[in-house]
């Protein structure tokens, strides 16, 4: 008899910020379509001498969005380098921020329940690379556009969750206005982190996967549905999942291998010598609290739940489309009748078996049920 | 101490090329300078604060405008082979 | 044809009264550059006499290969960039410019700065112009012979454990390190982000201020450049030194051979003779410092030198020269996991030891003073071989970095016909005390006078 599993998923998503100029120069941020390493200078093209100086509207925007999703503003913060080699990285470092980063312990409330954000830091991006057969094209446009980074909690409970709290941060970037979140143009970018563990299991699983290469909330949702099934299998068969980094295919809808994670690589981070602290006053942080009020105020509609203002309500932008409650139901029990042992499990008390019930209708109606009155009418039934 | 092997760990992770003489050089000189710094073992000092930056300097931040960069021409000026604009490289990298 | 030892305060004298041309000047430091460099070999690259835009006040300067020049090769002394043309000036070069300095060439140093007696530099070895079989020292080797040798009256060069310190006080040149902040940093290839300190090597104290004056200020490109305005370093440089309290650090004696140890007790008497009081100090954590900057600096190097991939410019990694592998060897080996608390965390910790222990001192006098290298120059092929016994010549001007603060190098005297400096330590940004301290003690002493005998030497 099979086990119940449930998944583990962490968002990491890079956004990139609107500014004018680059993060650590002052080329210009407007980069889209220009011809190939014509917005460089020193700094950003990584030559010898050349030094960084923080752009202060990177830094005012990463804290927004950071207030915004009820996050603590760190009083100090500072940059760090993050030592790796890559052609696209030019001064084989990335300045970034690791132990002092600007936000963290935020949240953000989804239809599925509250995610935690483990943090949000500001850092600087690489430069484009193309593999062709002559060799590796590099341009070095991109390297240098300001990026804010933010990592949640592994609160994440399917694709359906993920996809949400994905948009509703796209959402809020593009009403604060720090981001065009634009995942064709590349303003946004998500990874995600998957393991399966018991269902009502309370203990993280003891590994991880990390899935990259996700330019879409489409390819997000395939992404972890094709992986929920792949590990599930793997652990049914009483076998081990391996952790590793994996891409998302879109042509074979497969997640593939990338690279074996045993060995965490040793990115020798240390503090970066070239900028020196950063110190934010009360009262800095309180004009940013009331910057912030002003620029949601306008615009009541968009403004997501976990928001410090008072509530309102969301307006959904989430295309769910069988919201029927009657042909939901006919589905839902079809799932009940086929799903005796989890459904004895919930009642059993394990709570967390609900979502994986939801998420068989999800995969029975490839995606087109709303969670929310599936929610319901499974609680109503069982 | 060091061996060769941890030696050679090193120079990968440093993307140092080290022929066969290097290797042994350095697998005796490094244990030398490292046996060499080792006196700051001596000190028991738990409780002092790091020194990172010796300015005191805080908030050193730049005003968000954009200037004119280099130019494609310059900034490819120093490489040794380009295509169309782009800088090219053949090297092996490992996927970071 | 001029005195080739012709100063930068002569220079612009004479051209005040019309005595000669800037013409004539840049002549005559060529002429001496084709004769005598091919012996001394301070520069890497020569420009074109005919390029520059001579007239006005312009003096002749040259540049330590590490400062960017724009259209100007620039090789940090390294095979790695053996052909690299920068697209961009160095903060300070362009400041230089803008009052009258040309770049007239870049000069020989050791590879990425790495060493302390020039014997690191990939291209070439520079001579001591007073003893040409002794090395001038390092790393700034090419930067203190040329001023020596009389080919320029300035150059630049930089201080991170004691390159510019060094090689003058075996040059018998004066050479300063400013405080850490004092000096745009952009621009200059980068050897130990937190402890480069960009200054500059010449004959005397009057010139070296006055380019102090030049070079000094913030500059919004360098985000670690201090904010904090910049003195006018020739007013008062006359007043003199009586009544101030100097101090002479304990712990920089007990190394000294019995000559140098001589010649420094000689050299106190003369500034008591000019009215300073010299009291004895200690700054107990010197013995760890040496160690502490031997994690710090190839640390930050590891990461500083890892731009160099042979994509954008340069050769690949495998043309680093044997010292530049093995600091970044001996860095990443201290950066990585499971030894960074052991190794530089702690060094950083030792830092601020080392700081308290500056700070405690001078809440007692007004400046130090201390010898710059125990010993007298060593020759050239003695030090090479055992890097550990490199490191160690350091000792007494790497305390100074790990602190940041400014110290003036200036002649200090003759032992066995070979230069000798002594160093003067200030608070952070006092260099201008330095300059007083130094200008005093140079004339009383009039040290710097004595030229370099081997080569010709045209009398005032």
């Amino acid at each position: 008899m099979d086990i119940m599993y449930e998944p583990v998923i962490g968002l990491e998503i890079h956004i990139q910020l609107n500014t004018k100029s680059k993060m650590f120069c002052s080329c210009s941020n407007d980069i889209w379509k220009k011809s190939p390493n014509s917005v460089t200078c020193p700094t950003c093209l990584g030559l010898p001498g050349a030094l960084p100086v923080p752009n202060e509207s990177a830094i005012r925007k990463t804290q927004l969005l950071g207030l915004s999703l009820n996050c603590k503003l760190n009083k100090t913060s500072s940059f760090a380098r993050k030592n790796y080699f890559y052609p696209d990285l030019p001064k084989g470092y990335q300045i970034t921020q690791f132990s002092q980063p600007l936000c963290v312990n935020g949240f953000l409330n989804t239809s599925f329940g509250k995610v935690d954000i483990r943090r949000i830091h500001l850092e600087e991006d690489t430069g484009k690379s193309m593999h062709t057969k002559e060799g590796t094209l590099l341009d070095f446009n991109k390297s240098g556009v300001p990026l804010a980074e933010l990592v949640t909690e592994p609160d994440i409970k399917s694709a359906e969750q993920a996809v949400e709290l994905g948009r509703k941060i796209r959402e809020l970037a593009r009403s604060l206005g720090v981001s065009n979140a634009d995942m064709e143009k590349g303003n946004m970018r998500l990874e995600l982190n998957i393991s399966l563990r018991e269902t009502g299991s309370q203990e993280l699983p003891k590994y991880r996967v990390e899935i990259k290469n996700i330019n879409s909330f489409r390819f997000l949702r395939n992404a972890i549905v094709y992986e929920i099934a792949r590990q599930e299998k793997i652990l049914n068969a009483g076998k081990v999942v391996e952790q590793e980094t994996r891409g998302w295919n879109e042509k074979s809808k497969k997640t593939v291998s990338q690279r074996k994670k045993e060995e965490e690589y040793d990115y020798r981070y240390f503090p970066e010598p070239d900028i020196p602290q950063m110190e934010f006053s009360d009262s800095y942080i309180a004009n940013l609290k009331k910057d912030l009020s002003k620029t949601m105020s306008g615009k009541a509609e968009n403004v997501p739940e976990g928001f410090l203002s008072e509530p309102k309500e969301l307006k959904e932008k989430v295309e769910y489309f069988i919201t029927d409650e009657k042909e939901l139901s006919k589905i839902i029990n079809k799932i009940i009748a086929e799903n005796p042992n989890p459904v004895l499990d919930y009642k059993a008390g394990k709570q967390g078996v609900l979502q994986f019930l939801i998420g068989c209708v999800m995969k029975e109606t490839q995606g087109k049920a709303d969670p929310k009155v599936c929610s319901a009418i499974f609680l109503n039934l069982l | 101490m060091l061996n060769k092997k941890e030696v050679e760990k090193i120079a990968e992770l440093a993307k140092i090329p080290l022929k066969s003489e290097e290797l042994s050089t350095f697998s005796l000189q490094l244990p030398k300078i490292i046996s060499f710094v080792e006196k700051l073992k001596q000190l028991k000092i738990k409780d002092v604060m790091p020194t990172y930056q010796v300015t005191g300097k805080k908030n050193e931040l730049r005003k968000d405008i954009p200037f004119r960069s280099l130019g494609a021409l310059q900034a490819l000026q120093n490489s040794k082979m380009t295509k169309d604009s782009y800088f090219l490289t053949k090297g092996v990298f490992d996927v970071k | 044809m001029l005195n080739n030892f012709l100063t930068i305060q002569q220079i612009l004298e004479g051209y005040k009264s019309k005595l000669f041309s800037p013409k004539e000047v840049f002549d005559t430091f060529y002429d001496r550059i084709k004769k005598s460099d091919p012996l001394i070999k301070s520069f890497i690259t020569l420009c074109p006499k005919d390029s520059l835009k001579i007239g006005g006040n312009s003096v002749p300067v040259a540049h330590k290969d590490i400062f960017t020049t724009k259209d100007i090769k620039t090789t940090a002394g390294s095979n790695i960039l053996k052909n690299y043309i920068p697209p961009y000036n160095a903060v300070v070069v362009e400041r230089l410019n803008k009052e009258g300095f040309l770049s007239i060439g870049k000069l020989n140093c050791d590879a990425f700065a790495h060493g302390t007696t020039g014997e690191n530099s990939d291209f070439q070895i520079t001579k001591n112009p007073y003893a040409q079989d002794r090395t001038p020292g390092g790393s700034s080797s090419g930067s203190a012979a040329a001023v020596s040798a009389g080919f320029i009256p300035v150059a630049t060069a930089t201080d991170t454990g004691g390159s510019i310190r060094l090689p003058a006080s075996f040059t018998n040149t004066v050479g300063i390190k400013p405080t850490y902040g004092r000096v745009s940093r952009y621009g200059i290839i980068a050897m130990t982000s937190s402890m480069d300190s960009i200054g500059h090597i010449t004959k005397t104290i009057w010139d070296n201020a006055f380019v102090l004056g030049i070079t000094a200020g913030f500059d919004e490109k360098d985000a670690t450049s201090s904010r904090n305005e910049k003195d006018n370093y020739l007013s008062g440089i006359e007043k003199g030194i009586s009544k101030l309290k100097i101090g002479v650090p304990k712990e920089y004696i007990t190394s000294l051979g019995a000559e140098l140890k001589a010649r420094f007790v000689q050299n106190i008497k003369t500034l008591e003779s000019l009215g300073a009081e010299i009291v004895e100090v200690s700054l107990p954590h010197t013995e760890y410092a040496i160690t502490a900057y031997y994690i710090i600096t190839p640390s930050e190097i590891s990461s500083n030198l890892a731009r160099f991939d042979g994509i954008r410019f340069g050769k690949t990694r495998d043309y680093f020269g044997e010292e530049a592998k093995r600091r970044i060897m001996m860095g990443t080996y201290s950066l990585s996991a499971g030894y960074y608390e052991d190794y530089y965390l702690k060094a950083q910790k030792v830092r601020t030891l080392v700081i308290n222990d500056f700070k405690n001192v001078f809440e007692k006098v007004d400046a130090l003073v201390a010898p710059v290298f125990p010993s007298i120059p060593p020759k050239l092929g003695e030090s090479i071989t055992d890097p550990v016994k490199m490191y160690m010549m350091d000792v007494l001007t790497v305390p100074v970095n790990l602190a940041g603060l400014p110290a003036l190098s200036v002649p200090g005297g003759f032992v066995d016909n070979l230069p000798t400096g002594i160093q003067f330590i200030g608070k952070h940004f006092n260099e201008k005390l330095l300059y007083r301290v130094g200008r005093a003690f140079e004339q009383k002493t009039r040290y710097w006078e004595v030229f370099p005998s081997h080569l010709d030497s045209f009398g005032v």
